[in-house]
């Protein structure tokens, strides 16, 4: 039996989904387009497969979301369920108006029935159940109430025994008119389906093209329509909607026996949150202290979080690489299979996956946030300022969490409804100067810039943020032109976030992070091990200078000669340092000490680089590739072969170019 | 009168939607039809966009999004 699971966003949809299948696992996108499509089997009975439709507010064709869920629908599912916002029911009840329209079973679930009777309200089911002529079951999806009930009627209604026609709820004189296209379409013997008879009056595309109309009978419908929108002075599509949304006022009215009392717990934390004045510091604070407990060694003597579990990765790592190494040794294995397997591999793939205890605890608290509703506001703060820049509100997460670090940033705009935005700040982000490079940051600052310049290191990040500007400027004049999407934007009421669909998600997040990324890096690192081992001549290297790597990098030392760094006999050290820097950004530091000149490597900097080299060096570094991890996620989330690879080339082209005027510039003035 | 002229605390009844498109379209599906009564709220830090609240729930709208709702003053 397939259950198709409809509902607005925001209602509770996701918990749902949760409860009955245990998982948020999703198996890849719809065709054609980004959205997740999420199907699972029904715990207590395998045989019920669910499909979790996206969240939508109406069956209208123009989102992908809306056309998913009406191609669905075409596809007859067994049954569906419509979960409402019980604490919303007006709006919600605009899309049951429409779904019931259709041949399909159908139960309605109203979620949050624990909310609803808190505040006292009281609704008579058997009114909505007599005018919807479906079922009304109320739930609690993530207090797990009367979700048994629920499917006990959706396997119900979904057996073949049942069988269910469409009807159309719409006030006054409409209904009228529909009869009449009902009674004309049955003459011409059309299909009569309820929706269909309200999409004709509708004048909706793809139904005319079904129906296959004669000339005169298209004439007809139409002209029909246009003197009701003549009549109205309005366009058909809102009358309808009114139409609807007055039948809806109408049966509440009768329903509701008894007025909740909302809680204004929401409005009073609105108060502060999206305050004129308080709104922003309230962010930075609330940003700060999350990055606080994922990235800081401590805060006010206590020890972060973040940072000691990265640790405890790290000590994993070094005990498996032990571990591994003798081994190895104990099994004679070759000089060369040591250095591979425990020196690159575990290193390069440990380097990777000890950041991940970070990258997963930044996702956590900042699902968390999102959960909470917080988010919704957050994206409404904003909008004013990223309109500015070509971006809207909602991409505001994703860069903010590049400070952190790219992948799950990413990976989080995903809740980026218009594809040309989503693309936007996807390709955005990497400029973000994470905090894998902030060891290359505060090595230089100690190296070159120490005594009162410690200022170095904001201004590397204020460069990517100014570049980030820039970039988006340029793109969204030219290459992504055209409208955004609208903003409106529902701001549900705060809600205590629910862990269960969180650690899931958390888990399947990691779990996609592991492999992929994982595969990825083990494959270059392999590779970036084979260049720096043997000489070009398949040799064993004897000196690190006379690797496929270093002599690769000699030779394409004199392309960065404008730039200022890679000069001199140790310039091939910052090519290699930069190269390796593609697989995990901290391997930059690495490299310089394990390559470089001096015998520490403050002192190797101090030998390789002179004031303003060291800014242009910076500043490549900033701008250029990001780490494998990330380029995975780009390729990951970026469905198009062709926009991956417009973005690796946006950011060599602005590494180069930026870099070669910071420098050329640079020395002109020091 | 338009909605994006309207301040926080004023009420206004919706008396038609300018326009066509995508964005009509959304804003009808969420309720803002010719009749309803939205209540402004707030507007964000930077003056754009706005607070409304709108058949019990509150939707945040840009200025230029509100622009194309036509609306009669309740209570200004």
């Amino acid at each position: 039996m397939i259950i198709g699971l409809i509902g607005n966003p925001n209602s509770g949809k996701t918990s749902l989904y949760n409860q009955l299948t245990g998982s948020t696992s999703h198996v890849g996108n719809w065709p054609g387009v980004t959205v997740e499509k999420r199907v699972g089997k029904y715990l207590k009975d395998k045989s019920i497969e669910i499909v979790d439709l996206p969240g939508i507010y109406s069956l209208s064709p123009y989102s992908p979301e809306e056309l998913i869920a009406r191609t669905f629908l075409n596809q007859k599912p067994d049954a569906i369920i419509n979960i409402v916002d019980a604490t919303n029911l007006e709006r919600n009840l605009y899309l049951t108006s429409q779904l019931v329209e259709h041949n399909i079973p159908m139960v309605v679930a109203l979620n949050f029935k624990d909310i609803t009777e808190r505040r006292g309200e009281v609704i008579d089911i058997s009114i909505l159940e007599n005018t919807f002529c479906v079922p009304f079951i109320q739930i609690s999806a993530t207090k797990n109430l009367s979700t048994d009930e629920l499917m006990n009627k959706i396997k119900l209604v979904g057996s073949s025994t049942y069988s269910r026609k469409g009807h159309y709820l719409l006030n006054g004189e409409l209904e009228h008119t529909l009869n009449d296209i009902k009674t004309k379409l049955s003459l011409l013997q059309k299909p009569t389906e309820a929706f269909h008879i309200v999409k004709v009056l509708e004048l909706d595309k793809q139904t005319l093209k079904m129906m296959q109309f004669d000339n005169e009978t298209l004439e007809y419908f139409k002209e029909n329509t246009k003197n009701i929108e003549q009549k109205h002075d309005d366009e058909i599509a809102s009358i309808v909607a009114n139409a609807r949304y007055e039948k809806i006022s109408e049966i509440l009215n009768k329903a509701i026996t008894k007025k909740g009392k909302a809680s204004p717990i929401t409005d009073r934390i609105d108060k502060i949150v999206t305050n004129r004045f308080l709104a922003i510091p309230i962010f930075i604070f609330i940003m700060s202290f999350i990055f606080a407990l994922v990235f800081a060694d401590e805060l006010f003597s206590i020890p972060m979080p973040g940072t000691f579990f990265q640790g405890l990765m790290e000590g994993f790592v070094e005990i498996v690489q032990v571990g591994v190494a003798n081994l190895l040794i104990n099994l004679n294995a070759s000089s060369w299979a040591l250095d591979l397997v425990v020196d690159a591999i575990i290193a390069g793939v440990g380097a990777v996956l000890s950041f991940m205890p970070q990258i997963l605890l930044l996702f956590l608290l900042l699902s968390i946030l999102e959960d909470t509703g917080y988010m919704a506001r957050v994206a409404f703060i904003m909008d004013g300022l990223l309109r500015k820049i070509g971006l809207s509100g909602k991409s505001i997460v994703p860069l903010i969490m590049g400070f952190g670090c790219s992948v799950p940033a990413i990976m989080a705009a995903r809740t980026i409804e218009n594809e040309n935005d989503r693309k936007l700040t996807i390709m955005l982000t990497p400029f973000i100067s994470c905090s894998a490079k902030l060891p290359i940051w505060a090595l230089f600052a100690a190296a070159m810039f120490s005594g009162g310049n410690w200022y170095i290191i904001p201004i590397i990040y204020f460069t990517g943020i100014i570049v980030l500007v820039f970039v988006s400027l340029g793109l969204k004049k030219t290459v992504y032109k055209g409208s955004s999407s609208t903003f409106i934007m529902e701001m549900p009421p705060y809600r205590y976030p629910n862990t269960k669909n969180t650690v899931l998600l958390l888990l399947e997040k990691s779990k996609h992070f592991v492999i992929k990324a994982g595969t990825i890096i083990l494959s270059a690192t392999i590779i970036i091990w084979v260049l720096q081992y043997f000489t070009p001549t398949f040799r064993v290297a004897e000196v690190e200078s006379d690797s496929i790597l270093a002599v690769v990098s000699n030779f394409i030392v004199p392309v960065f000669h404008p730039l200022g760094f890679a000069r001199g006999e140790y310039g091939y050290v910052s090519i290699v340092a930069t190269l390796t820097g593609i697989i995990a950004k901290e391997s930059v530091v690495s490299i310089i000490g394990v390559l470089g000149p001096g015998a520490t490597v403050v002192e190797s900097v101090r030998m390789m680089f002179t004031n303003v080299s060291s800014l242009s060096f910076m500043v490549f570094n900033l701008l250029i590739f990001p780490c494998l991890a990330t380029i995975g996620t780009l390729r990951q989330e970026l469905k198009s072969k062709k926009t991956f690879w417009f973005t690796l080339l946006i950011q060599l082209v602005t590494a180069y170019l930026v870099s070669l005027v910071v420098y050329q510039i640079g020395s002109l003035i020091w | 009168m338009t909605l994006d002229e309207l301040k926080p605390t004023q009420i206004g009844r919706v008396v038609k939607i300018d326009g066509q498109g995508v964005t009509k379209r959304r804003l009808f599906d969420m309720g803002i039809t010719p009749g309803t009564n939205i209540i402004v709220k707030k507007m964000a830090p930077l003056g754009d966009p706005m607070e409304i609240q709108v058949r019990g729930y509150t939707i945040g709208i840009r200025k230029e999004e509100a622009r194309r709702i036509i609306v009669e003053g309740v209570n200004i």
